[in-house]
């Protein structure tokens, strides 16, 4: 019982209910805990310690994302209407920074937010992320896109992962990167 | 208030375009997965910006409730693609005309075309 009670969460599943509602009424005050202990009850959740929260980086990495998304959405629209049916992509494969599940899980999640790419599968074991990657038609953009990729991983084991993890994930990148590859190790191949 | 209403209507309209956009490339994409970017990337901004709208327009005490829709939005878009991304890749449906490069199909071919594990 106890190891499934995680207090922060309760709070925030309070929140939730409140913010719902919207309104302080009796019904609503009294029923906020009892949603929120039922949720907790009936699905628990297999990470009992929560999160490092580092609030600065967390805002930057929100910032980041934000920026992200809207460049996301512009460079999409563009793919679009410049394309349509002759767009083309790329499923590439990206190391995963991290060996937290929440923070792998995270970044999968925020990948999916930035500029046409989404992840298609984590090889949790093998540590890879197959990032999909859409309006990619030379091998150049391949590895911006991996790099992209790292990038936004870097910035979210920053602002959420372990300490341990955090303090060298920029080295830990820095030894992945293709930036300035004269040639890849994967050359794909041609769009014809 | 001729303020709020113009920030409004462009915040409105803005985000109106960003969703039109997006259903433009639901029937332009070739597959299922370019088709999930355009369902997802221009869609979400869209609505972030007709709620942001719709939050300088209303009462106060609603923008709770519409932070709430923004949040869960930005949290579950994500999982759908990657969850309808996943299905269709795995059951070949999609163009391989679209892909440039494909580092999965590698690696699925150099182990006998088994699927990896993957949580989630």
């Amino acid at each position: 019982m106890s190891s499934r009670f995680s207090l922060p969460l309760f709070g925030w599943l309070v929140l939730v209910w409140l913010m719902l509602w919207a309104s302080p009424k009796p019904v609503v005050l009294v029923s906020a805990p009892l949603v929120a202990l039922g949720v907790l009850l009936l699905f628990p959740l297999p990470t009992r310690r929560l999160p490092t929260l580092r609030p600065v980086r967390l805002l930057r990495l929100v910032g980041f994302v934000l920026v992200d998304l809207v460049t996301s959405a512009v460079r999409n629209s563009r793919e679009v209407l410049q394309y349509g049916g002759d767009v083309r992509a790329a499923v590439v494969a990206v190391p995963v920074l991290s060996d937290t599940d929440h923070v792998i899980a995270t970044a999968a999640n925020l990948v999916t937010l930035t500029p046409d790419k989404f992840v298609l599968q984590v090889d949790r074991r093998g540590g890879v992320y197959y990032v999909y990657s859409l309006g990619v038609r030379t091998p150049e953009q391949v590895n911006r896109a991996h790099d992209q990729v790292l990038d936004l991983q870097v910035r979210a084991v920053r602002a959420l992962g372990p300490p341990d993890e955090a303090r060298d994930v920029r080295e830990r990148a820095g030894r992945v990167y293709r930036r300035g590859a004269v040639s890849p190790e994967k050359p794909p191949e041609e769009a014809s | 208030m001729i303020v709020r209403d113009a920030a409004s209507a462009l915040l409105l309209l803005t985000g109106a375009v960003f969703c039109l956009l997006g259903a433009l490339g639901l029937v332009r994409f070739p597959d299922l997965p370019t088709r999930l970017q355009a369902a997802t990337k221009p869609q979400t901004l869209g609505l972030l910006l007709v709620l942001a709208g719709a939050a300088v327009r209303v009462e106060p005490k609603y923008i709770p409730g519409l932070l709430l829709v923004a949040l869960f939005q930005v949290i579950t878009a994500p999982v759908l693609a990657q969850m309808f991304g996943r299905a269709a890749y795995r059951t070949g449906d999609y163009e391989s005309s679209v892909l440039v490069a494909d580092d999965l199909a590698e690696r699925l071919r150099e182990q006998g075309g088994r699927p990896t594990d993957s949580p989630g």
